[in-house]
């Protein structure tokens, strides 16, 4: 009891005293915003296959995958604040989440945690570190030779 | 009225121009109606998406806040003793030792693994978690393959100066993508659905 009990009381006392002498009171941490991107582009199998939506990037996506169509299934934006997270659902089972972990002072980058899961199993948990407004992708193989190529971009 | 004077002034309303006529212009200009058309779903997300002004009670609080602070004596950070570095010693080497159990771990149980990457059995709940810290003007691939009864996760960074090597007509490999850049963002973002809060 002497053993648990002295440190405890200790760490109480130093607690009380640290509250006493904090006037006028330390400045509460900004509360953490980021508006989150989410977004996913089926790379079909056949390459005519373009999205209108996405005929202004035609030439760079093709670039990338030049033996795929490209058809836009979903993007979404939320504002989030620290450790909420946003879940967009891509079709076909695919859901991707993007929880705000926190921001790095010292570097400026976003800690963010991606969670792919394909029918309610989760495939893949990423925690990045990245500077804001820079996308990172996650590319899912799906059947037939298709893709589903998922960005992520927070600011 | 030339299309630069209308994108312009709707980019930068100064209320100088005819309305009449810049609709009128609108109407007749694909283009430049393509462009209002983005104008004013960039408009929408702002809207839906701005944090609310703070009233201006909680203004001067917070001024009144940063004044004290700025007036309050420097400081110094806490140097820790040669006992207390002992111990921070020793807690850093036990996270490293245990840094390198989780990274190398997984190698010994996955030799089917091309790419150095831990598979993640399909039927395990969470999985692995992954970690990378990426610097400005890199892009993170992360490749998802179902390989057998594991999923597969192929990691790649690309960085800006293949970008430019893919633009110089240079042998680039990986393939860059000149399509990861603020254009396409903010382009996607004014596509974008505004999810409603929870």
């Amino acid at each position: 009891l002497l053993f648990c009990g002295l440190p405890i009381a200790g760490l109480v006392a130093l607690a009380i005293a640290d509250s006493g002498s904090s006037k006028p009171g330390p400045i509460k941490e900004a509360v953490l915003y980021e508006q989150v991107t989410i977004f996913g582009i089926e790379l079909t199998s056949d390459p005519k296959t373009i999205d209108p939506k996405l005929v202004r990037f035609e030439n760079q996506l093709r670039k990338f995958r030049p033996d795929h169509g490209f058809k836009l299934r979903a993007v979404e934006v939320k504002r989030l604040a620290q450790n909420d997270s946003h879940t967009c659902d891509l079709g076909g089972g695919i859901q991707a989440t993007t929880t705000l972990l926190g921001l790095d002072p010292a570097t400026g980058k976003l800690d963010l945690k991606f969670s792919l899961r394909v029918n309610g199993r989760n495939e893949l948990t990423a925690r990045v570190k990245t500077p804001p407004n820079q996308l990172f992708f996650c590319e899912k193989k799906l059947a037939q030779g298709e893709r589903l190529l998922i960005g992520v971009g927070a600011r | 009225m030339r299309c630069d004077e209308v994108i312009r002034e709707l980019a930068v309303p100064s209320g100088a121009m005819d309305a009449a006529a810049v609709k009128e212009h609108l109407a007749t200009c694909a283009s430049c109606a393509h462009q209002a058309e983005g104008f004013d779903r960039l408009d929408r997300v702002w809207e839906d998406t701005r944090p609310a002004e703070p009233s201006e009670r909680t203004w001067n609080r917070l001024w009144q806040r940063v004044t004290l602070a700025a007036d309050a004596p420097a400081t110094l950070p806490l140097r820790p003793g040669h006992r207390a570095l002992r111990w921070w010693f020793v807690a850093i080497a036990a996270q490293a030792a245990a840094g390198v159990l989780l990274v190398f771990a997984p190698f010994r149980t996955s030799p089917q693994n091309a790419q150095g990457m831990a598979p993640a059995p399909l039927a395990s709940a969470p999985g692995p978690v992954y970690e990378f810290d990426i610097e400005g003007g890199q892009t993170l691939f992360l490749e998802v393959d179902e390989a057998g009864d594991h999923v597969v996760c192929k990691p790649r960074l690309e960085t800006t100066q293949e970008l430019l090597a893919l633009d110089e007509g240079e042998n680039a490999e990986p393939i860059a993508v000149a399509i990861w850049d603020m254009k396409f963002f903010n382009y996607m973002e004014s596509m974008a659905t505004v999810a409603s809060p929870e």
